[in-house]
């Protein structure tokens, strides 16, 4: 497997570099201009990769079909060169330039310079594909051009302003934390992705050597697991990714975020292209993408996961908000018994104000060889994008609860006990903060506990309020638990007793039999004297249904909450050979571990069970990790998104083994 | 009468003995035991006390078109009189039934003419009760039992009390047979309410009460809640009056 890996990330290396041809500096790292970048052997491996298109790069073991993921004709690449400068000139010229023409103008030179080192044959295609741009995505990407960054800095909103829009809270960053005053012309923008070639790369001026720097090793971890013998019983193996891949609006929205970025690294056709190749050279079976933009999963990213054998599963935010989950599985390798998508917004609840999905889906593996005397469990996943709000750790903690609830439900087995889960998704939490312990300890007492500290996102909250939570995190009528259950999961049996809710009962306070005083009652002066007052505007007609509001039954532990699900992450967030934490993003500069990977695991007994519990894997067994980065590597790659990543977060991926039982 | 409040004040008597005194539907009362509610003192209900009550009442039933509750409940009305309880006081002086209602426009018929506990004077106890059931340590749905108690500070009787009753009515327990009644209990400094339960030892049952107190009373998470067996009661009563009695002498 690994060298499996070392061979198919070779290439992929290797592509990385023919696909990014070197030239412009980029926020002002010294790129010297290298060797030819059109070497020979370069130039083979880029036109086997078009050849085959997609499906062939990285699969031995899969038939990949080339045939779904059209190549792009060799005649597309031999269009005229004269294009990129027609457009190029085109918006250097355009209004929003003024001020900043001299940069530009240098800047131009060193795009023109582009085609004298660059490979001709890149070249072209740029050109092609810009010729084939419509109008409405340069629009787009004009919005989103440097320029603008600049001018919207004047006035960057107050974050603690309450006019603040939940852009400014839940991006990843609230300042830009790279203050460059980037002044770089926008080039080579405005390039419609066709998603049917998928594979299908833009080149872009570089000089970093960025997949040496950003080189990610695979850990097997199957080695130390002694007891993983033949006669355990085979496993089923599968590998799954979770993955921010930033949604285009965000940055639209927010772009002095990534003021450190090179525009051109930006534009979604080209973050689009490399998402794609990065998905398809790491090649999961379960994908769990955060935000993913509508329209470009439905008009891009779905069709193009479909061609590569993906079944796709989407969830939009709720409200205005344009992205949402996606939740991908290989149908050769799971079937799907039911998909849950889960909402955290409820109305008139503040603490679930927010727009956030969750989405939760039950996979049945499918087994290839002698299925008739085999079994295996389904395999829960789900996958969410938590608030990002460093000041509203009570909102992420209620939002989470929801979505446990959910797959508490999803997962339970008729036995009371819960097939393997896997949970993965962006939860703008760092690890062993409140929220973090909660999932992986299965408790937490937060009564009284400031609001800003459930994330541990501390170094974000520039002005913690005086928010605390407090008994109950929640109302009863959410019908959710402390235990993080549907209350009418909880609820052994339906009773058949009379059950009048307080605000039924309360209805008929005044009614006519109330308001006549019982012929039997004794009178004690202070004690059996008083009149019932009616109000004069007591309805008469009911207004209250009597739901017997199940909510009633559930009990609620004073200051904590709890769940039963024992999950444990499949990183450890630290990097023993760096001697550094592993970060999975870096907003405003500071890495961070906010992306996970929680996995069904067995807890083992210990004396200080109370404070951390120790795990080992049980059914579902963790046989390796795509290695994440320490923030210092990201620092010399110019942070997140670069041209080699691109997204502001980076991908997780795990390997799993989930044991087959025979009959 | 004298027998009576013998039985009351005597340990012997009160914690064994079924001393009949079974006149009526009464259990004899006194308020002054230690801190919590009431006790009552006396003796066994037996068999015999059943259909008598049933003999003496007719039976309530919901009117037509009112709401059935799940039982029926008796409100109780007790006032301990100042000054020490003396033999000379009878029972009726110390706890009257005030009514018995078996439909939710009932009880709001009793209720809404009664004074709220918060405006009560004196030292004195409203009881809620599901028929049959006579708010005694000794009778049969209590004798293993025990109660949750609150104490509140002045001022919050009167809405915990109508939370407390109407969560009761309403069944909101989920504890099967379990409840008993609840008694709210007015003092000098603070205000007691209590529920009380068939069986002291179900855990279980006792840790459902307890939470869904928390939540229909909204109580701050502070708020102590103690458990007490009624067999503790009656020992802590008997040792509470056997001081008073040493002392007193």
């Amino acid at each position: 497997m690994s060298i499996f890996i070392f061979l198919t990330d070779a290439f992929f290396t290797c592509r990385k570099n023919v696909l990014l041809p070197k030239s412009t500096p980029i926020d002002g790292l010294s790129a010297p201009v290298g060797g030819k970048p059109g070497s020979e052997e370069q130039q083979a491996l880029l036109q086997q990769w078009l050849e085959k298109g997609a499906g062939g790069l990285c699969s031995n073991e899969r038939a990949s079909e080339p045939d779904q993921v059209p190549a792009i004709s060799a005649v597309e690449w031999q269009e005229g060169p004269k294009l990129l400068m027609t457009s190029l000139s085109n918006l250097i010229v355009s209004p929003q330039s003024s001020g900043q023409e001299e940069e530009e103008e240098q800047q131009l030179q060193q795009l023109q310079g582009v085609p004298a080192e660059g490979s001709s044959e890149l070249q072209e295609f740029v050109e092609t594909t810009l010729a084939s741009s419509p109008t409405e995505e340069r629009e787009d990407v004009e919005v989103s051009a440097p320029w603008a960054a600049v001018q919207t800095e004047g006035d960057l909103p107050d974050v603690d302003a309450p006019l603040s829009t939940e852009v400014w809270i839940e991006d990843p960053a609230v300042l830009a934390w790279s203050p460059a005053q980037e002044t770089d012309v926008v080039s080579a923008e405005g390039v419609m992705w066709p998603f049917a070639d998928a594979g299908q790369f833009q080149p872009l001026p570089l000089e970093i050597p960025y997949h040496e720097i950003l080189w990610r090793d695979w850990e097997d971890l199957s080695a130390c697991m002694p007891e993983l013998n033949p006669e355990s019983g085979s496993l089923f193996e599968f590998r799954v990714m979770s993955y921010n891949i930033l949604a285009q609006d965000l940055i639209e929205q927010c772009p002095h975020l990534y003021m450190h970025c090179h525009p051109d690294t930006l534009n979604w056709s080209y973050r689009l292209a490399n998402l794609l190749q990065e998905i398809q050279h790491w090649d999961p079976d379960i994908l769990c993408l955060q935000e993913v933009q509508e329209n470009h999963y439905w008009e891009q990213l779905e069709p193009t996961l479909m061609m590569m054998g993906f079944t796709c599963i989407y969830k939009r935010r709720t409200g205005r908000k344009t992205d949402g989950c996606a939740i991908c599985y290989k149908q050769n390798k799971f079937q799907l018994i039911s998909a849950s998508p889960v909402e955290y917004f409820r109305p008139g609840l503040d603490i679930l104000s927010r727009d956030n999905v969750g989405l939760v889906l039950l996979l049945q593996p499918l087994l290839t060889e002698s299925p008739g005397n085999k079994a295996i469990s389904p395999l829960c996943v789900a996958n969410t994008h938590v608030l990002y709000s460093p000041r509203r750790g009570d909102i992420k903690l209620a939002q989470m609860a929801l979505l446990l609830a959910e797959i508490d439900k999803i997962a339970k087995l008729t036995d009371g006990s819960y097939c393997p889960i896997i949970l993965c998704g962006d939860l703008n939490s760092v690890p062993d903060s409140p929220l973090y312990k909660f999932i992986r300890n299965g408790q937490l007492y937060y009564h009284g506990m400031p609001a800003w500290k459930v994330s541990g996102q501390e170094e974000f909250c520039q002005n913690p309020h005086q928010r605390k939570l407090l008994f109950p995190l929640w109302p009863s009528c959410l019908g959710i638990t402390d235990d993080c259950q549907y209350i009418t999961l909880c609820q052994s049996k339906k009773s058949d007793r009379l059950k009048y809710s307080r605000d039924f009962l309360l209805q008929f306070r005044y009614c006519d039999t109330a308001c006549e005083r019982p012929t039997d009652l004794i009178l004690l002066e202070g004690v059996t004297d008083a009149m019932p007052d009616r109000p004069a505007d007591w309805p008469k007609d009911l207004t209250v249904e009597n739901n017997s509001d199940p909510e009633l039954f559930c009990s609620r532990y004073p200051g904590s909450i709890h769940h039963g699900l024992t999950l444990t992450s499949a990183y450890s967030h630290f990097l023993p050979e760096r001697g550094c934490p592993e970060i999975t993003t870096m907003p405003m500069g500071v890495g961070a571990t906010v992306d996970y990977i929680f996995y069904s695991a067995t807890p083992v007994k210990n004396d200080k069970e109370e404070y951390r519990r120790m795990y080992q894997d049980g059914a579902l067994k963790l046989l390796g990790r795509l290695s994440l980065l320490s923030e210092d590597i990201l620092w010399s790659a110019n942070g997140l998104p670069n041209p080699f990543c691109s997204s502001d977060h980076l991908c997780l991926l795990a390997s799993f083994g989930l044991e087959i039982s025979d009959f | 009468m004298n027998n009576k409040f013998d039985a009351t004040y005597s340990p012997p008597s009160h914690s064994h003995s079924p001393v009949s005194l079974k006149d009526d539907d009464s259990g004899d009362h006194d308020q002054n035991e230690e801190n919590s509610t009431q006790k009552d003192g006396e003796k066994e209900k037996n068999d015999k006390d059943k259909p008598q009550s049933s003999i003496k009442r007719k039976a309530v039933v919901p009117g037509p078109a009112e709401h059935p509750l799940q039982y029926n409940y008796t409100f109780w009305y007790s006032r301990r009189t100042p000054g020490r309880p003396t033999s000379s006081q009878s029972y009726e002086q110390n706890i009257k039934q005030i009514g018995t209602f078996a439909s939710v426009e009932q009880f709001w018929r009793f209720y809404s003419h009664m004074v709220r506990p918060g405006d009560l004077t004196g030292h004195s106890d409203f009881h809620l009760f599901k028929e049959g059931i006579k708010p005694m340590w000794e009778d049969d749905a209590n004798k293993n039992g025990g109660k949750w108690i609150i104490r509140l500070r002045k001022g919050l009787a009167s809405r915990c009390w109508e939370n407390l009753i109407l969560a009761m009515l309403g069944e909101q327990f989920m504890v099967g047979e379990e409840i008993c009644g609840a008694v709210v209990s007015v003092r000098f400094q603070e205000d007691i309410i209590s529920i009380w339960n068939k069986t002291a030892s179900d855990q279980a049952t006792t840790a459902r009460i307890r939470d869904t107190l928390r939540r229909v009373l909204n109580l701050p998470p502070n708020t102590i809640m103690e458990y007490k067996t009624h067999t503790d009661s009656i020992k802590a009563w008997e040792e509470f009056h056997g001081l008073v009695n040493s002392s007193g002498r």
